[in-house]
């Protein structure tokens, strides 16, 4: 495990966390007017917070060794697997502990958008190939204050990262989605766990 | 990157123009300028950061902390100054006699023509032989280097925005006004050339009857300016959107007789002036109160109508005089002119 993490960068992902926690305190419940093919609508900056994470979880799995694991019998995939869930459930987990955090809505929203960002790195690496999947979380996020809403208080149900936190069926895509992308990350070396 | 750039700006002009039908003052070259130089700094901006960050995290990064530049300081509210150096203009809308401030054109290009500077600065240095062959140095000084410049050219493009509101103060247009006739002589922007028969009939009309009850007669009634500054005493500014019929014309110049300023968040009796205006133009009391506040028509009914002419005059000229400093007049108080010209009478 102690090569793992270092090849990993494994500091990275924990300075993520911390930076998350510190921009999702920061920005607290601040709203901000952001550009829309509907008409500019308010959207809480908490919203752009995740991609903290996503960028350096890919950061991390992208310090991967493809010939070098497939070879070897360390668990370097099951903890990859670990490092994903980790990651994606502190940080949704850490944003309804931070101080000003109230059980809100938008708190709510943030710690699922956390578990649907993370779940998209995680599958459109798998379909696109890691730069691409570097991409899009900020590229989904970016094209739903776009798109996703056709009005004050009016959301589309495929926009997920801008429905409300008590939304259930946003929170069980999200939830489904980082599932997916779990079990599409690469598999490791003859030990079957890597 | 910068094709892809021209590109989006291309479409955007394209969509616009399809969907206003006629826009004024469009293309406006010192926007495409702008255009120009935003696309210019952004990719040189992405190009410095793609050196610099892992290959992974650059295209991510630079795609949201532009966005959030471009998107954010519009919504600080203090300062306000930030968000006139992104160059997210917001035109001069529903105004013909208005076009784009140049400052706000020039405080985003300096910062622009700064961005790309600090670049090619900052990599200039960073090749200096004196520096270690190692990168750390090298980042190190090309980014103090890059932070100087920027820095500078925040300095200097936000001198002129500093006190500037949420948006850059109105600009009249600079181009030649279409005139015609001599009393009064009327003259439209050159983008409403089709109204101006509509228009010259109803200033005559206007000027005639406001004429008959002691308003002295205008040389000139022209399209608004926004800016005080401009405005010539003998001159009457109205408002009047493109294609507006007799009617609607006769009632923005009889209004334009008050010659307001744009005050903005000003609180004061203006709609009474206008109110006043209208009637004694032989606007119908129903379509007057259908434009102004009813508590301003009631104002109007119980301390100015029942003056004499010579008195609702008097009011006319200092109430009006007040509001064109943009001075709050306390409403249309009229006991203060039957005060002043009958010692004992009024309230």
């Amino acid at each position: 495990m102690t090569l793992w993490w270092k090849v990993r960068a494994l500091p990275v992902a924990v300075a993520g966390l911390v930076l998350f926690a510190a921009l999702a305190a920061l920005v607290g419940s601040a709203y901000a007017e952001l550009p829309s093919l509907y008409g500019a609508t308010a959207q809480p900056l908490l919203l752009f917070a995740p991609l903290v994470l996503t960028l350096a979880l890919s950061h991390c799995l992208h310090r991967r060794l493809p010939s070098a694991e497939a070879t070897g019998v360390r668990a370097g995939a099951w903890w990859d697997r670990v490092l994903a869930l980790a990651v994606a459930g502190l940080g949704g987990g850490a944003v309804l502990l931070l101080p000003f955090a109230s059980g809100g809505q938008d708190q709510a929203a943030v710690g699922r958008n956390t578990l649907f960002l993370v779940g998209l790195l995680l599958v459109a690496r798998r379909v696109a190939g890691e730069l691409a999947g570097a991409v899009a979380p900020v590229a989904w996020v970016l094209a739903m204050t776009l798109v996703g809403s056709p009005g004050p208080g009016r959301t589309y149900v495929w926009a997920v990262v801008l429905l409300p936190g008590g939304h259930q069926g946003a929170l069980a895509v999200s939830a489904g989605l980082l599932l997916l992308g779990i079990a599409v990350l690469p598999r490791g070396g003859p030990t079957g766990g890597g | 990157m910068a094709a892809l750039g021209a590109g989006a700006v291309g479409v955007s002009l394209l969509t616009v123009r399809i969907d206003t039908g006629s826009a004024h003052d469009w293309p406006h070259p010192g926007v495409l300028a702008l255009c120009g130089a935003l696309i210019a700094a952004h990719t040189v901006a992405g190009y410095a950061a793609g050196w610099v960050l892992p290959r992974l995290l650059a295209p991510p990064l630079v795609l949201v902390a532009d966005y959030l530049w471009i998107v954010l300081p519009n919504t600080i509210v203090d300062p306000m100054w930030p968000r006139h150096l992104t160059g997210m203009l917001d035109g001069p809308v529903g105004n013909l006699a208005l076009t784009t401030h140049p400052v706000a054109l020039w405080a985003p290009g300096i910062l622009a023509v700064g961005v790309v500077l600090a670049v090619v600065l900052g990599g200039e240095v960073a090749r200096l032989p004196v520096l270690a062959r190692s990168r750390l140095p090298r980042v190190g000084a090309a980014a103090a280097v890059g932070t100087v410049v920027v820095a500078a050219c925040v300095t200097l493009a936000s001198a002129p925005v500093r006190g500037w509101g949420g948006d850059p103060p109105p600009y009249t247009r600079s181009d030649a006004p279409v005139c015609t006739g001599s009393a009064p002589r009327v003259c439209v922007p050159a983008d409403s050339r089709g109204d101006l028969g509509t228009i010259t009939g109803a200033a005559e009309s206007v000027v005639d009857r406001l004429a008959g009850a002691g308003v002295p007669r205008p040389r000139q009634v022209s399209y608004v300016t926004a800016d005080p500054a401009d405005a010539r005493a003998d001159t009457w500014y109205h408002f009047l959107r493109p294609g507006a019929g007799r009617a609607e014309a006769e009632r923005a110049i009889a209004v334009a007789a008050a010659r307001m300023p744009d005050c903005r968040g000003y609180v004061g009796s203006q709609s009474v002036l206008e109110a006043w205006l209208l009637l004694t133009t032989g606007t119908e009391r129903s379509a007057v109160a259908r434009m102004v506040l009813p508590q301003d028509l009631i104002l109007l009914d119980d301390q100015v109508l029942p003056l004499s002419r010579a008195e609702q005059g008097r009011w006319f000229t200092e109430t009006s005089a007040s509001l064109r400093k943009c001075r709050y007049t306390a409403g249309a108080d009229s006991n203060q002119y039957l005060d002043d010209s009958r010692p004992g009478g009024g309230s």
